[in-house]
């Protein structure tokens, strides 16, 4: 657990500070992230994919429901094209995953509305009424770029078998 | 796509990993899942952390005191709590935790943690009550009314394995959110204070009650519910309790 922490723990934080308002929320939140994948250890299946992909899923997880959480009592925090300096400083010098290179390159097929959108939901962690916003599109087509898009990466990267009307790019 | 279960499935599929759902919407993702035979929920929310890990590739180290307290939580959970590439290895034990500082403090942040997110869970009550009733370790116990008998009846359903459980609760009077709530609590004979196993609400009849508890539960002797002010209490004086399940 401890090695998981000190593996992990960097991963998570950097998602934690990028999509919680403060610093403190992201402390919170962390805590949260980290019981929640020590309780639910046993249900990672390496075969399905690496332990840092299963690590993210959940952690985005808990912090989609902390924002949901937070619309709700309309505690919204600032739409922002910004990212703090720590996570822009950092993200060139990480080293990125063949599965998260292949996952980049998938979305480059992407048309382009397709990609700002999904880079706007999942990067900034805005809705879809405040992605619809940002870029002065109907909420209808936003939702439909954000499913057609995320399906077209899933298609490129092998993870579906079926064709899907309307995963066209 | 002539079946529009197919189109459904994958709007709410794409919402999940996008923005998330409802309680409404999970439930009916999950039956569509189901009837389907699909897997596509999990698949689209590994695309969304793929393109995340793509799109900021960055690792930050943690503040040294949260990458402490996380450390010393770590140490007191049970085995199972591991990932697999982790060796397996049984953490030590030492009687009353030397850590109930950080306990309190954790507990804190978890109760208003709690009032955030909802308790949402992902199975619904009734489904995960089944599952965990299908386990070779789960325990189920009858509450009891320690005070003036008021019909109230019931019981709780708790996996040690899966660290998981359910209370299902009849006839305990409705009460109004904006005066007072329930609260769980679970009694560990490891820890020096009783879990929190979270708030919750109780209308009319028989509500299904997942359990969350904030910390990890080693060797449970009681489960009691108690009435407490809106949000709940960090430490509960435990002066109104209304249904007990001991082990």
């Amino acid at each position: 657990m401890q090695q998981c922490l000190d593996v992990h723990g960097p991963l998570v934080w950097a998602l934690a500070r990028r999509l919680c308002p403060s610093s403190a929320d992201a402390e919170d939140v962390v805590q949260e992230i980290f019981i929640t994948l020590w309780k639910s250890a046993d249900q990672f299946d390496p075969s399905l994919g690496s332990e840092s992909t299963w690590v993210t899923t959940v952690a985005r997880r808990k912090l989609i429901d902390l924002r949901r959480r937070a619309a709700r009592r309309g505690n919204t925090s600032e739409v922002s094209d910004d990212l703090p300096a720590e996570l822009v400083d950092q993200g060139e010098a990480a080293a990125m995953s063949d599965e998260a290179a292949r996952a980049k390159k998938a979305l480059a097929e992407l048309r382009p509305e397709q990609q700002r959108v999904l880079e706007l939901s999942i990067v900034h962690g805005l809705t879809y009424e405040e992605v619809a916003q940002k870029l002065a599109l109907p909420l209808g087509t936003v939702k439909t770029h954000a499913r057609r898009g995320l399906m077209r990466v899933r298609e490129l990267l092998g993870r579906g078998t079926a064709a899907r009307p309307g995963g066209a790019t | 796509m002539s079946d529009p279960r197919l189109q459904r499935l994958e709007d709410l599929a794409a919402d999940r990993a996008l923005v998330g759902l409802s309680s409404a919407e999970e439930l009916e993702l999950e039956r569509l899942l189901v009837e389907t035979d699909s897997t596509l929920d999990g698949e689209l929310e590994e695309v969304a952390a793929l393109l995340d890990r793509a799109l900021v590739p960055a690792h930050v180290p943690m503040p040294p005191a949260l990458a402490a307290r996380l450390s010393a939580s770590a140490a007191h959970l049970p085995k199972k709590a591991t990932l697999r590439p982790v060796p397996r290895s049984a953490p030590a034990r030492t009687g009353l935790p030397a850590w109930s500082g950080w306990l309190a403090a954790a507990a804190a942040a978890v109760v208003a943690l709690f009032l955030w997110f909802g308790g949402s869970d992902v199975l619904e009550p009734a489904r995960l009550r089944e599952t965990l009733l299908a386990g070779t370790d789960t325990l189920q116990r009858a509450w009891s009314e320690p005070g003036a008998p008021t019909g109230a009846t019931g019981d709780v359903v708790w996996s040690q394995d899966r660290q998981s459980g359910v209370m299902r609760i009849v006839g305990l009077a409705a009460n109004d959110p904006t005066l007072e709530q329930y609260q769980l609590w679970i009694f560990d004979e490891t820890q020096q204070h009783p879990v929190d196993g979270g708030v919750f609400d109780v209308v009319a009849g028989e509500v299904l009650i997942p359990i969350d508890a904030k910390l990890p539960v080693a060797k449970p002797t009681l489960f009691a519910i108690t009435r407490e002010k809106p949000g709940g209490v960090v430490v509960s004086d435990q002066q109104r309790i209304v249904l007990v399940a001991p082990i």
